[in-house]
């Protein structure tokens, strides 16, 4: 009936518009798939016994749930000092970045000084530098500071890698705040960590949100670092772990699966619980306001 | 308590704690590994904690990397400085380490009288000199064996595992026309490190064809025996007797198809055995000698160890080196890892508990030739990985055996150059 009463191009235009919008909800369908199956593909590992993992045809769901690998590593002490080890490190590269980071931030956004857009630069310029090529240097500096094999030798790494986005992320966060409010701050007589603190940080919530993320999961991500700058079983982080379970001679594949699946969990639910910021913040840390 | 001292009596105890003999100070040593990554089970902690309790002026750090990772640790930690003092080492890295100058001459070592092992008891491969010394010692050995799975032969009309080339391309051909997702045999030429394609199944069949590649120190790859396991190669390929897919194939996945119990045929280690009877009870399984075509040679594989050249704990390096290799801590050590012992010495005690897979191979290779030429070949591991890229192009059909042989051939002599 309503077709039939509505002019011809207005139907056209609903049909269209239901065809674009099958057309995006089947891409978006696709793309989750691809980005989800791996992940699903691991938890379905993590439950199969070896001789299931290489069966043909390939099936998601095992006969029976093997919970094996979780057994093992969960009643492994050394695997429990790894996550206890990536935490620790994951916090304090993350508390750290925030802070140093949003006072940087806070520099640059509102202060104008001698050689500022230079600094500015500086800090981009160092993003551009790919890792493995400073492995070396970095290597020769935490021996010469003695914090080889030490957590604080990875904290302090991974901080010359996060801080630069920390900086660049709050920078462009805080610029999105009007200036108004630090001068109607400084005329109630606030000092200008006074501003930062109880004027600007609590409306750039989302953006130091989004950053804390983004910081953590540098430093619960990282290997090549981790590997390289430490050397006892007591100072390696999760993904170290999962490495040395590829071994000479085969792979621990239910092992392996069930603490990359443990190993992910804290990540996933942190994600889960702030996205909602972390969305917003990097949208609202991408423009100058 | 310590600001009510008089000074002098501070001074007193600084000094006489510097002129204490340094054997009273206990030696920190470390032992860089990943034998610890492959056993799980505290084996290499409880062994630490044994010495040390036997040596307690030594105290040893396990440092243990994954397999992948152990050559450019070594590398890298030397160039920095903070190389351990113990090494564990892998034959094919050797040349490469000494270019570096990483390795300590063990010949003084080896020759002292108060040694717990007798050098000449020790499993000879690794001992061979290079530049005139000997540069590490055995921990255990692994000779290569085939892995069979006795009810894909018996499906596929056969009584025995093959014992000859021609048997062995019969078989795998037969066992791949099965369907249903069974391949013959594998052939693990990925690109991707450690799968060490060439060196975990071409070189077995070429010592059991009594070919070599190397002429002393030199490479010689493009003799008529390489070419002739190359056709081997091949004719399997073309008989549809290989799995599918070698080229991304790694020595990982070969082994765990094997276990899964979708190939015939796996040329590995023997050490693989304990895995695979471990992980797959209900696999109807043996081993055998890889089928030869001639010869009775078979590759040796082992884990050996080192002392670094720059340690400044030579000694305590050595009193624990000489603790692994007594026969009571190898034969341990060959049993945690199921693998034969680098000091013949201990044989007889692992014999005598050994599981049935371990006598095997004792009985099936008590009178072949071991081989190993990765220890001297100049650029080992770059040279694999040029293997690897030709076979892969040969089994593509894009060179012929002979091309792939004389590509490899004159790619290596550049390398070396």
């Amino acid at each position: 009936m309503t077709d039939a009463a509505a002019p011809r191009h207005v139907v056209d235009e609903e049909r269209q518009r239901r065809w674009r919008q099958a057309a995006i909800y089947a891409a978006l369908a696709l793309v989750t798939f691809v980005m989800v199956f791996p992940v699903l593909w691991m938890i379905s590992v993590s439950l199969k016994p070896t001789t299931e993992t290489f069966s043909l045809p390939p099936r998601l769901l095992p006969d029976d749930l093997h919970w094996g690998g979780y057994a093992k590593v969960l009643t492994d002490p050394k695997f429990r000092t790894f996550l206890l080890n990536s935490y620790l490190v994951g916090l304090a590269v993350t508390g750290l970045s925030l802070v140093i980071g949003t006072l940087a931030a806070f520099g640059f956004s509102r202060y104008r000084f001698f050689g500022d857009r230079v600094a500015k630069l500086f800090v981009i310029t160092t993003q551009m530098v790919p890792t493995i090529t400073l492995l070396i240097p970095y290597f020769g500096v935490i021996v010469f500071l003695g914090l080889y094999d030490t957590l604080w030798g990875l904290v302090l790494t991974y901080l010359t890698f996060s801080l630069p986005y920390a900086i660049i992320m709050m920078n462009g966060y805080l610029d999105t705040i009007p200036k108004d409010f630090d001068e109607a701050a400084t005329i109630d007589g606030c000092t200008p960590l006074g501003v930062l603190v109880r004027v600007l940080l609590p409306v750039a919530l989302p953006g130091i949100i989004s950053t804390a993320v983004y910081t953590f999961l540098l430093a619960w991500n990282e290997f090549l670092f981790a590997l390289a700058l430490t050397r006892s079983m007591d100072m390696r982080t999760v993904p170290v772990g999962i490495s040395m379970m590829v071994g000479e001679f085969g792979l621990k594949w239910d092992e392996m699966m069930a603490f990359s699946v443990i190993g992910s969990l804290p990540v996933l639910i942190l994600f889960m619980l702030v996205q909602r910021f972390v969305v917003s913040g990097l949208a609202a840390g991408g423009v100058k306001g | 308590m310590t600001r009510h001292l008089p000074a002098w009596a501070l001074a007193a105890a600084t000094s006489a704690a510097a002129l204490m003999p340094a054997s009273l100070h206990a030696a920190e040593i470390e032992w860089l590994q990943w034998f610890a990554a492959e056993n799980t089970g505290g084996f290499y902690e409880e062994l630490v904690a044994d010495f040390e309790a036997q040596h307690p002026d030594i105290t040893v750090k396990l440092v243990t990397q994954p397999f992948g990772k152990v050559r450019e640790s070594i590398v890298t930690d030397n160039a920095i400085g903070v190389g351990s003092d113990v090494l564990g080492l892998n034959m094919p890295w050797t040349t490469e380490f000494l270019e570096i100058g990483i390795l300590e001459p063990l010949d003084d070592y080896l020759a002292r009288d108060d040694n717990s092992f007798e050098t000449d008891q020790l499993v000879e491969a690794p001992l061979g000199k290079i530049d005139g010394k000997t540069w590490m010692v055995p921990l255990n050995a692994f000779p290569f064996v085939m892995h069979v799975n006795m009810g894909l032969v018996e499906q596929a009309g056969f009584d025995a595992p093959p014992s000859s080339w021609d048997a062995l391309a019969e078989q795998a051909a037969a066992i791949s026309a099965l369907g249903d997702g069974t391949s013959g045999l594998g052939m693990p030429f990925s690109s991707q490190p450690p799968s060490n394609g060439p060196i975990l199944t071409f070189l077995p069949l070429l010592y059991a064809n009594g070919g070599r590649i190397m002429d002393g120190t030199t490479p010689d790859f493009d003799n008529p025996k390489v070419v002739e396991t190359l056709e081997f190669l091949q004719q399997l390929e073309q008989s549809g007797a290989l799995a599918p897919g070698a080229a991304s194939r790694t020595g990982g996945v070969d082994l765990e198809e094997f276990i899964a119990g979708r190939t015939g045929f796996l040329i590995s280690p023997g050490v693989h055995s304990s895995s695979i009877t471990s992980r797959n009870p209900e696999l109807d399984y043996t081993l055998v000698r890889v089928p030869s075509n001639g010869a009775e040679a078979y590759r040796v594989h082992g884990w050996e160890i080192g002392i670094s050249a720059d340690s400044d704990n030579k000694e305590a390096a050595w009193t624990f080196v000489d603790y692994l290799l007594s026969p009571e801590v190898n034969a341990r050590v060959a049993k945690a890892s199921n693998a034969l012992p680098g000091n013949l010495a201990a044989l007889d005690t692992v014999r005598a508990d050994a599981d049935a897979t371990l006598v095997k191979q004792m009985d099936i290779l008590s009178g072949d030739t071991p081989v190993e030429e990765m220890r001297q070949s100049p650029k080992a591991a770059a040279s694999w990985s040029l293997m690897t890229e030709e076979l892969q192009s040969m089994l593509r059909g894009d060179q012929t055996p002979a091309e792939a042989a004389s590509a490899v051939q004159a790619r290596w002599m550049d390398l070396i150059q």
